[in-house]
């Protein structure tokens, strides 16, 4: 009696055992592989996996670069009072899917983050709801602290993204330049321009195709 | 006890399994009656997949096809993201090709973007159709790896420029689109010999296709339509085709069943003046007919290590469009995909590295005990490829009377003779008032020669074969 007593003990102690592996094995198979990860990166860091793509690195470089050049523009640094800036378009002549006009906004929160206040800008995507609330409080059907007049623009800002590419066998090249300007809405004058180049080149695997 | 005890924990592995992120995808048994619900349901969803990109070529393909080009364009879309990775294909590079992350031959990319480009001019969003036609002439431009390699080669996707160009138009730009339209006509620079030796080949293979189908012809007319003879087979709308069909040379300026007047208010047959943005602008209807399979792969070499292309058999050489049964002018040929196959260059250092796979293989295979090994070790080549993709494209703009209309189309072999099984009809194709309808037609072998269900048992019944599309 013993005997199978110490054997039936030792058996379940081996189950134990293994069950305790396939748990292990199950649970690292988890955490390690199955469950997939997410991790935070540094905002200024290479794409590496995708090729020739624009990544957030070059975005960002560009809009800190033109904000930069922006500021310090004597029209704006020595004007009276603070000029005000509409944004007119970003257009995409590049061969790169991407929201051009995301470049002016992150110019733009750029700018209003660092200029001290030496720059208005219009918000123009909105005007629709501004002439109804406008119009509501003439009315009277809301509530008004006193009419302010619609602000015309002193300045438009636009841009264009133009790239060119070319590709020879496993080699590519790509080409990128994004210009932004500043221009005098009632001059029509450019008074300021500048533009951010890149040029990537990527060379493809033996088993690409 | 001790199986309660294992069951326990293989349910517990099972569970934790399922709660990492591991259980199967749930797939919904809804809306099978539309096949592309059945097909989109099977793609994988794991980019990490080496058939991720194919896969959802094959799926846009069809779903351009059933009318659906909104439900293609995500799909493709996908697929055009993951070009743009970078994968190792380590796995490929030691053992089979086939473990390499498909992306496409030069041409299937090509092709990828020119889909994609299709959907967004037809939406309006001209700025994003540009950008994907774009990119596939860039595409095209990889098939250019050695020097000594005409660059005509990598700029003579003619639909791709000939999208392009009516973009182009579209957004104002008329410099550019002028470009794109003459480019769109760049022929492919062949080798004189091998070019010549294909049209020999296709010449002598209509020749005896139509001998053959000569002798089917007459086989059929004797067969079914002999009351007297044979009562029982007999089928009383059986047409007479053992006539040696007509050249081109002949061809109708109208059909027997036209309409009293002729619907065509501009057409041409003159290259020179149909790939121009006046021309195209003046169109309110157009037709892309895609004709015949794409190029195939094949395995050679002495352990299957080497993918070469295969010629598919395409009879049609001439189209000619009518329109409610009035001769409306040529389709254009802008695209052949196996000639884009035929003159891509091969990555050399691909060659080189299953080639020397293949060697290697067999010298294994000669060694004792490493033979064994040998025999497991897959160095085999790659021939997936997009097997939905048409083999040629051709184009025909005109415009025409507003309103609904009959389009026939009459092709003709290498050799200029009418092959009437080819011959394909579409009723009730809109023209607009203003603007264009872009139409996408795939006439195939026998389309207008439908049998309602007991005629086929007939037929069966004889020893025909209906249905079986041949490359005759």
């Amino acid at each position: 009696m013993p005997r199978i007593t110490s054997r039936s003990g030792s058996f379940g102690h081996r189950v134990a055992t293994r069950a305790g592996l396939v748990l292990t094995l199950a649970l690292a198979a988890v955490v390690t592989g199955c469950a997939g990860q997410t991790a935070r990166m540094d905002l200024d860091s290479e794409d590496d996996a995708l090729l020739g793509a624009i990544g957030s690195k070059d975005f960002r470089s560009v809009c800190f670069e033109m904000a930069q050049s922006m500021v310090r523009l004597p029209q704006i640094q020595n004007a009276a009072k603070p000029p005000t800036i509409a944004f007119v378009d970003m257009v995409n002549n590049s061969d790169e899917i991407l929201n051009a006009d995301d470049l002016l906004y992150k110019m733009r929160t750029e700018l209003i983050k660092n200029s001290g206040g030496k720059m208005v800008f219009l918000d123009r995507d909105i005007i629709e709801q501004i002439r109804t609330e406008r119009r509501d409080k003439q009315r009277g059907k809301v509530t008004s602290s006193g009419g302010k007049p619609v602000y015309g623009a002193d300045f438009f800002l636009a841009g264009r993204v133009e790239s060119i590419r070319r590709s020879r066998g496993r080699t590519q090249t790509k080409y990128m330049r994004i210009s932004v300007r500043l221009t005098d809405a009632s001059s029509s004058a450019i008074v300021w321009e500048n533009d951010y180049e890149l040029k990537k080149m990527v060379m493809r695997g033996v088993y690409d195709r | 006890m001790r199986s309660r005890k294992r069951f326990a924990a293989c349910l517990l592995t099972t569970a934790l399994l399922f709660a990492g992120g591991c259980q199967p995808k749930r797939v919904r048994p809804t809306g099978w009656s539309n096949p592309l619900n059945a097909m989109e349901a099977r793609l994988t969803q794991d980019t990490n997949d080496t058939n991720y990109v194919l896969e959802r070529m094959e799926f846009g393909r069809r779903a351009i096809l059933y009318g659906c080009p909104l439900r293609a364009k995500p799909r493709l879309m996908e697929a055009f993201e993951q070009l743009e990775a970078e994968r190792d294909n380590v796995g490929a590079a030691l053992s089979s090709e086939r473990l390499k992350y498909y992306k496409g031959e030069t041409y299937e990319r090509a092709m990828l973007g020119v889909y994609l480009g299709m959907i967004e001019y037809q939406a309006g969003r001209y700025n994003e159709a540009r950008i994907f036609l774009t990119r596939a002439l860039d595409f095209d431009r990889g098939a250019v790896v050695k020097d000594t390699t005409p660059p005509e080669v990598g700029e003579d996707f003619g639909l791709a420029y000939y999208w392009l160009g009516k973009t182009y138009a579209r957004l104002g730009d008329k410099g550019n689109a002028e470009v794109a339209f003459r480019k769109a006509t760049t022929q492919t620079p062949r080798k004189e010999k091998d070019a010549a030796r294909e049209r020999e080949a296709d010449c002598k293979s209509a020749a005896a296709g139509l001998k053959k189908r000569t002798e089917g012809e007459t086989w059929a007319w004797q067969t079914f339509h002999d009351a007297a003879k044979k009562p029982d087979l007999y089928m009383e709308d059986t047409v007479n085709l053992t006539e040696p069909p007509p050249p081109l040379a002949d061809a109708p300026a109208a059909l027997p069943d036209a309409a009293p007047k002729s619907p065509v208010l501009r057409t041409t047959d003159k290259p020179e003046e149909f790939f121009t943005p006046a021309y195209q602008d003046d169109a309110n209807l157009l037709l892309t007919l895609e004709l015949g399979r794409c190029p195939f792969k094949y395995l050679a070499g002495l352990h299957g290590e080497r993918t070469e292309f295969g010629r598919p058999s395409i009879p049609p050489h001439h189209v000619r469009v009518y329109i409610d049964g009035h001769y409306a002018g040529p389709a254009f040929q802008t695209l052949d995909l196996w000639e884009q196959a035929a003159t891509q260059d091969r990555i050399g250092e691909k060659d080189a590295a299953q080639t020397t796979k293949g060697v290697l293989k067999e010298i294994l295979s000669h060694v004792p005990y490493a033979s064994m090994a040998s025999g497991h070790w897959d160095v085999t080549g790659d021939v997936r490829h997009w097997t939905s993709l048409p083999g040629r494209v051709c184009l025909f703009a005109a415009k025409v009377t507003p309103g609904p209309h009959t389009i026939r189309l009459l092709m003709y072999d290498v050799n200029d003779r009418l092959i009437r099984r080819w011959t394909s009809t579409w009723y009730g194709v809109g023209a607009p008032e203003s603007g264009e309808a872009c139409v996408l037609l795939q006439p195939t072998f026998d389309r207008d020669n439908t049998l309602p269900p007991e005629l086929v048992q007939k037929a069966v019944a004889a020893g025909a074969t209906p249905g079986v599309s041949g490359s005759f």
